[in-house]
């Protein structure tokens, strides 16, 4: 199967070659494998429904990711809008974890951190962060994913989901906290995180 | 002077909008002076740099989900029907 014969009108292929890439992009992002699959397959028939579009303007896996990545845009703003979450910027109560009441650090909590670097190396480690981000709550998962995998300004997401910068900010830096603790605990209770 | 507890929102939101001079300037200050804040700054900067990677689907070095196979025809059904429904199909390029 060539390049040549996905472009001439086969989406059957494109399913073949691209479905595993597409899939993996949309779960990274949503935690959720059903969402991921349908929105995959809405990404495959927008596709066929633009036609020629494509028409070499970039790799095919580039222009399909590129729609695809819009679809997942929209399923996190109609989600945030149909199924809000209590205010995470102010209620949330995981400072306490972190923060002793005069505001240091609790003791060890920074210095018994693993460096996501080294997790890197090892091959459970995408798993390791799949579980850890789907364990934030939903508005830091969703406000996470927007910033860190999409890599969207902040002033995009306070327009997406309507909120404000200071809440956002607040929220990223308490989803950052979490999901560093999160790593940490599963990486030393695994025993090949040890070394 | 800054608490740890200011340093780490800080630290957390200079990764999203550059800092207010004097803030940046207090924050330098207390990281010079304490080592756990400087650690979580160091990881903070490297859990962006993983996840930036973890964000790429075809990122060879790791392993990842495949798409279940009754998912696959499924969606070759669905594209298979929309090709064949009249006055839907794309136009075959010239």
């Amino acid at each position: 199967m060539t390049q040549t014969d996905s472009k001439a009108g086969n989406p059957e292929l494109w399913v073949d070659e691209h479905g595993d890439a597409l899939y993996r992009y949309a779960l990274s992002r949503l935690q959720n494998a059903a969402a991921a699959e349908d929105l995959v397959q809405e990404t495959f028939l927008a596709a066929l429904k633009s036609g020629g579009e494509f028409a070499g303007r970039s790799t095919m896996r580039t222009w399909l990711i590129g729609i695809l990545k819009h679809k997942i845009i929209d399923y996190i703003r109609k989600e945030s809008r149909e199924r809000p979450t209590e205010d995470l910027a102010t209620t949330d109560a995981s400072d306490e974890t972190f923060f002793d009441s005069t505001g240091r650090w609790r003791a060890g909590f920074t210095n018994r951190q693993a460096d996501p670097r080294k997790m890197l190396e090892h091959k459970e480690f995408r798993a390791m962060l799949a579980c850890c981000l789907a364990r934030l709550p939903e508005s830091l998962q969703r406000v996470f994913v927007l910033r860190e995998l999409e890599n969207q300004e902040t002033e995009e997401i306070c327009k997406e989901l309507d909120v404000s910068s200071t809440n956002l900010w607040v929220m990223l830096h308490r989803a950052r906290l979490r999901l560093q603790n999160c790593l940490t605990e599963n990486w030393f209770s695994n025993p090949k995180g040890k070394d | 002077m800054l608490t740890c507890k200011e340093v780490s929102r800080l630290v957390s939101e200079s990764l999203d909008h550059p800092l207010p001079v004097r803030r940046r300037v207090a924050v330098r200050l207390h990281l010079v002076m304490c080592n756990l804040c400087r650690s979580y700054r160091s990881q903070m900067l490297a859990l962006r740099q993983v996840i930036r990677r973890y964000a790429d689907a075809d990122d060879p070095g790791l392993e990842g989900a495949q798409m279940p196979a009754r998912v696959l025809d499924r969606i070759k059904r669905a594209l298979q029907e929309q090709r064949d429904r009249p006055g839907e199909a794309p136009l075959e390029k010239p």
